[in-house]
Order: structure tokens, then sequence, then C-alpha cells
């Protein structure tokens, strides 16, 4: 029994050492194990573990709106869906490609040869509407999903309102023209991220790690631009346009003391068909293309002559039918505008836009003083407007002018200005002598409507005197009141400005036939709230800036003083009278 | 019997119980039910642990999904927003006015200035330059 109990105790005491070494081993290679996973491939897991058990999802910023300036969207972004296939998922890639074919509005071959190709991913269309995106879900279609793109889509709530101004996005989102390319930095924000942990089912663990990179959306630009102005002068372009049966034309519509733009229209038809817009309709023709001003340009000269004291204002200069000067012969516009003494003073050379007066009068400034205010005018500088690909004046240098050209440019001929920079000297005369950085841009709003930044521009510089200023004004009101620009005149209120018709320059030449008609003028000639250049390119039913482009200043100003609630200048209780009245 | 069975070490002056039995019997009844006690507070304080927490997730997931609805129907007030701003463009309106209303501009607009008819003042230009942000100094 002794002898039994013993050995019994000793296999037990046997197998506990054994497993107790079983332990030890395998302690000891869990420990190895241990040591490999954790010192040796640690990383290499960490990386494992966190992309499994980790989602990082990088949040693009929602890009800001261009606003008007009564707040009203110009352009806006919303959530973008795009349409992707799985090839190897779609059963019938004939059928669906003939269902898709009408709602992305792509050939039906196009489409098959995209879904029928090798892989698990295509894309079949980006950014869709609203309204597609609906119609796709509703086929139901295997293999053909619509997803949700990390950047929006751009929105023009008001059409082609402004277009050439705005500009216009690529599919990122990323400015590409006009105002969306030169704010672009303050539209686009900054994009962030989220990280979350994630369960079996991909879905975010309540209470689990959440880290996250915030994403700053762009802010809003509130702009200058009025809308109601924007639809006028766009409205009213384009019936001149169809009207003259013209290639395209500008109007630009501007505050003379603040430099604010209110509008800026463009229209331009190609030369193949003329009832259709043409490729480059995005063109900003209003800041991008110098042009011949023609007799608008004399304002520049006879303002120069004025305020360098060079000319009196009663000095009067010969306007006969002809001048020779440098062996060529000037003559002044066949429009019937003759003057009966055959000598007018700067303002009679103005209001009947005679060129033989405007040679002789700038023969009496001199090339050198014209040159000085063309300076002062900043002519050969860029006018600073917030815009990307404004373009530069043709003058030509200063010590190469000969008599000729110095006759010439005196109204208007030899030269090329942009119409953005023509229009700042009218500014300037309207708003007492200062010269104004013209402007799109306001104030930089957050999505909570706070505003952020208060956008600055070089300060108005005196280039002028008040008192040229004034003689100025007057003597562009007679021109609207006695002279060429009788159809600018509005009832109730003072007009000021000056009409201009020039040759067409191509190839440096004059081409037969081929006028811009142009206006500019400012209202209330008195006290003047807008500043208006029209500028019509190649009208062939009729081509004088008085016939042509006044009355679209006409129409445009009448709206907007209107809309501005700018009560009439003329006395008298009731200032208009319904003509049956 | 082997050497692990129970010995029992003999005492004349103790009655045949084994020696853990030699001291006094204590009133294990007590310490039973409260032990049984304490365990099931225990438990059922964990139930009920389980189930708010249960109840929290839930209420994660369920505010995890009205966030997605939410950005959702921020989405679709955003199109809707956009719709009104293109159902209000001035083109479309004139449009209306004019083909489908038969409306037509005015010819001549009747203002009437009140400082010249009963002395009220009205704005003027010089007022709209008060209100707008002038950039001369």
């Amino acid at each position: 029994m002794r002898r039994r109990t013993s050995s019994h105790f000793i296999r037990t005491k046997a197998r506990g050492i054994f497993l107790f070494y079983i332990i030890v081993v395998s302690f000891f290679i869990v420990a190895f194990r241990l040591v490999q996973v954790q010192f040796f491939n640690g990383k290499e897991y960490q990386v494992l573990a966190h992309r499994q058990y980790n989602d990082e999802v990088s949040l693009q910023p929602k890009r800001g709106s261009i606003l008007d300036r009564s707040g009203s969207p110009l352009a806006e972004s919303l959530t973008a869906f795009s349409v992707v296939a799985n090839p190897y998922q779609i059963t019938d890639a004939e059928a669906a490609s003939v269902m898709l074919s009408p709602i992305l509005k792509q050939p039906q071959k196009t489409l098959l040869g995209k879904i029928t190709q090798k892989g698990y991913f295509v894309w079949l269309s980006r950014k869709i509407s609203d309204e597609e995106a609906k119609k796709i879900k509703e086929l139901k279609l295997a293999g053909v999903e619509i997803v949700t793109e990390s950047t929006g889509r751009r929105f023009y709530p008001k059409g082609k309102l402004a277009a050439p101004l705005l500009g216009y996005t690529g599919v990122d989102e990323q400015g590409l023209d006009g105002v969306e390319y030169f704010y672009d930095k303050e539209l686009k924000g900054e994009p962030g991220k989220i990280m979350v942990e994630l369960d079996a089912l991909g879905q975010t663990i309540p209470g689990g790690k959440w880290e996250m990179a915030p994403v700053v959306n762009g802010l809003h630009l509130a702009s200058t631009i009025d809308e109601t102005i924007q639809y006028v002068a766009e409205r009213e372009l384009a019936k001149a346009v169809k009207d003259t049966k013209a290639s395209g034309g500008t109007v630009i519509v501007m505050e003379p003391k603040s430099g604010d733009i209110l509008a800026m229209a463009n229209i331009t038809i190609s030369k193949e068909d003329k009832d259709k817009s043409g490729s480059d309709s995005f063109k900003n023709r209003a800041i991008t293309d110098a042009y011949e001003p023609g007799s608008t340009f004399k304002t520049v000269v006879v303002a120069a002559a004025l305020d360098s004291g060079k000319v009196s204002p009663t000095e009067k200069f010969y306007c006969g039918s002809s001048l020779l000067v440098g062996g060529r012969v000037i003559h002044n516009a066949d429009d019937g505008m003759t003057s009966p003494t055959g000598k007018e003073d700067a303002a009679g050379i103005l209001t009947y836009s005679f060129n033989v007066g405007a040679a002789s009068l700038g023969q009496k400034l001199g090339n050198e003083e014209l040159y000085k205010y063309l300076d002062r005018f900043e002519f050969m500088r860029l006018t600073g407007i917030d815009l990307p690909g404004e373009g530069q004046s043709i003058i030509p240098v200063l010590p190469d002018w000969t008599p000729l050209q110095l006759a010439t440019i005196s109204f208007g001929q030899g030269i090329a200005v942009t119409p953005m920079q023509l229009l700042r000297v009218y500014n300037t005369i309207a708003n007492g002598g200062y010269l104004v950085t013209p402007h799109i841009g306001k104030a930089l709003v957050d999505d909570r409507g706070e505003v952020q930044k208060i956008l600055s521009f070089p300060p108005p510089r005196r280039v002028i005197s008040l008192e040229t200023a004034k003689q100025m004004r007057s003597i562009l009101q007679k021109v609207v009141e006695e002279g060429t620009g009788k159809k600018a005149k509005i009832t109730g209120y003072s007009v000021a400005g000056k009409t201009g018709t020039a040759q067409v320059v191509e190839n440096g030449n004059y081409v037969s036939g081929k006028y811009v008609a142009s206006f500019i003028g400012f209202v209330p000639a008195e006290d003047p709230i807008l500043a208006i250049l029209v500028k019509v390119d190649e009208p062939t039913t009729m081509i004088w800036g008085g016939a042509v482009a006044a009355p679209v200043f006409q129409a445009v100003a009448k709206d907007a003083l209107w809309h501005l609630r700018i009560p009439p200048t003329y006395s008298g209780g009731i200032v208009v009278k319904k003509k049956a009245e | 019997m082997s050497a692990v069975e129970k010995v029992y070490f003999f005492d004349d002056s103790l009655s045949l119980t084994p020696k853990y039995a030699q001291k006094p019997r204590p009133a294990v009844w007590f310490p039973g039910i409260a032990g049984l006690f304490l365990i099931l507070s225990v438990a059922i304080l964990l139930v009920i642990y389980l189930m708010l927490d249960a109840k929290i997730v839930n209420i994660q997931y369920r505010l995890s999904h009205l966030e997605t609805d939410k950005v959702k129907y921020v989405e679709n007030n955003s199109m809707l927003a956009l719709e009104v701003e293109k159902l209000s463009a001035l083109s479309r309106i004139e449009q209306i006015a004019r083909k489908n209303l038969g409306m037509e501009a005015p010819e001549e607009r009747i203002i009437i200035k009140p400082s010249e008819i009963a002395g009220v003042s009205m704005p003027t230009a010089a007022a709209y330059h008060q209100e707008a942000p002038v950039g001369l100094p």
C-alpha cells in the first residue's frame, strides 16, 4: 500500500514537472512572439490595425458664394453627384448604355465603350445635376452608382448674367477666369480631415476615437455688382447689338466716387453666326481689349488743355472742314455737324465733335503736356481692377510723336485704350478730379454673415483740379443738350457725356465700313451717381455713337436711376407727366 | 489510506472531532445572506449599467443617423434656395410679365416731389452719397 502510494505520488509529481515545463516553454514562445510582434514588426502591424479600425476622411471646404451688392447670390456651390460604374457588375451593357445615354447627354456608343472596359471602376459622368442623379437612381441599374463628390458643383442661379465678369470654375471647383479666378484663394477655403474608429460593419463606433482637423469653408465675396443694373445693361446692350447687327459690345456702369463697378456687360457674336454667342463669349472685353476710342478721347485732351492752363475755356480754335498736318489732310466727321464761324472754343469742339478743332487744340497743348496728362490719367498702367487678364493700352512713346500723331491722338486715333481706362477719365471728371481704382470686390463675409475683411484698394489720387472738373462737366452736359449726344437725354435728369465713332483697326490698317460706336457719360450731371460707358462693335445699320450707343446709355441710366431711387433733378411738383395729361 | 488522507490527532482531553472543528461553530447564515445580497446588488447594478450603456450606444447611433439626415435636409434646403434664386431671375420674371401676362414697361414715369408740394424733404443725390461708402478724401 505504501509503495503504491509512493509511485503514484512520483508519477503525479512528474506530470506536474512536465506541465510546468510545458507552461514555461509556452510562456517563452508566447513571450518571444510578443517581443517579435511588439518590437520587430510593431510598426507594420500598427499601420495595418490603423487602417482596419480607423477611417480618415478628407473634408473639402465649401466654396464661398459670390454675392451682388444686395446679398443675392450670383454664384454658389452645392453638393455634386457623379455617376460611376463597375463594368463587372453590369449584366446588359447594351441596354444600360441605351438607358443612360439620353440622361447623361452622351452618345450611346461612348457610354457602351466606358461600361465594357476592363476594371472595377469607371467614371461615366462627373458633377451631374440633381435631376439627372434622380433619374439615374430611378433606373436601378446594377453596377451603376451615384456617388457624392468631395468637391461641390458651381451653380450660377441667374444663368448667364454677368458670365464674362464672374468667370467659371474647373471640375474641382478651382477658379479659372473672372472673379472666380481673382478671388480663388479667398473663395476656396482650406480642406480639413476627420479620423474615426469603425466597427465591423464600417459604422462609426460611438464614443470611439474621433479626431478632426476642422475644414475652413471659403469666404463669400460681397461684390459691388448690382443684379438689376447688370440685367438692364445686358438687356439693353443685347437689344442694340441685335438692332444694329453689330458683332458685340460692352457696357460698364460705375459709381464715380467710390469706384464700385455696378455692372459690366459684354456680348461677343461669332463671325460665323451673328445670332449665337461665339466661343469666346466669356472674354471680358471691358478690361481685356484695347480699342481706338475715337471722339470719346477728345474729352481727355480738352481736360488736359484746360487743367494745364495752356488753353483757356474761351479760347477759340480753327474748326473748318479740313486741316493739313504733316502732309496729311484731317477732316471732320461726316455727321452733318459744321461750325458756323469756323472757330470754336473747347466746349464747341466737344459739343459738335470737331476733329479739326481737337487737332488744333492738341497742337496748342503740345506733345509733352498731353503725354504728361496721359500719364496722370494712368493710361500707361493697368487700372488695378480686381479681375484677371487686364489689357495694356497702346500709346506711342513720347519722343517719337510726329505732328500728325499729336493731331490724330487729339481726336482719339493712333492710340488704343481699354474701355475701363477711358471710363476712369470720365469718372475723374464726374467726381471732381480724383482718379479712383475700379473694383468688383467689396468685402469677404463668412457663413454667419459676419464681415471678415473689408477689401481695400489704392486710394483716389487727384489728377485734375476741381475747377477743371466742373468746367468739363458743364461742357459734357452741353454735348448732350445741344450736340451729338442728344439721344442720351433722360427726362427729369441732367446728363453729361460724349459720343465717339471710330474706325476699326485690323493688322495696323483701318477697315472700311467697320466702326466702333460709343458713348461715355454720367448722370445726374451736377452730382453724378452713375458713370456709364457704352461701346457697340461694328454696327452695320447705323454707325454713329450718338445714334447707336447714346440710346443704350439713356435706357440703362434711366432704369438704373429708377432702381437706385435717385429723384429727378428738374424742379416742379410733378416732375414727369404722362403725355396724356 | 494514502499519505494525503486526513490525519487525526488524538487528545484525551478533547472529543473525537477534527482539528478544524475545535473552534466554536460561527453563525455562517448572516455573512452568507449578506454576501448573496452583495453579489445580487452588484449584478443588478452591472445589468443596469450595461442597459444604460447599450441605450447610450443606441442613442449615439441614432444621433449619428439624425446628423446624416440633417446634412441631407440642409443640402435639400440649399437646392430649394437655389431653385428660388433661379425662379426669381430677372430675365425669367420679365419674360413671364411680357409674354404670359401681356405687361409692358410704362412709357413715362410720374415722379412727384413732396418737398415742393408739402414742404417735406426728399432723398437727393447728396443723400445717396451719404448712404453709399465713398472713397474720396
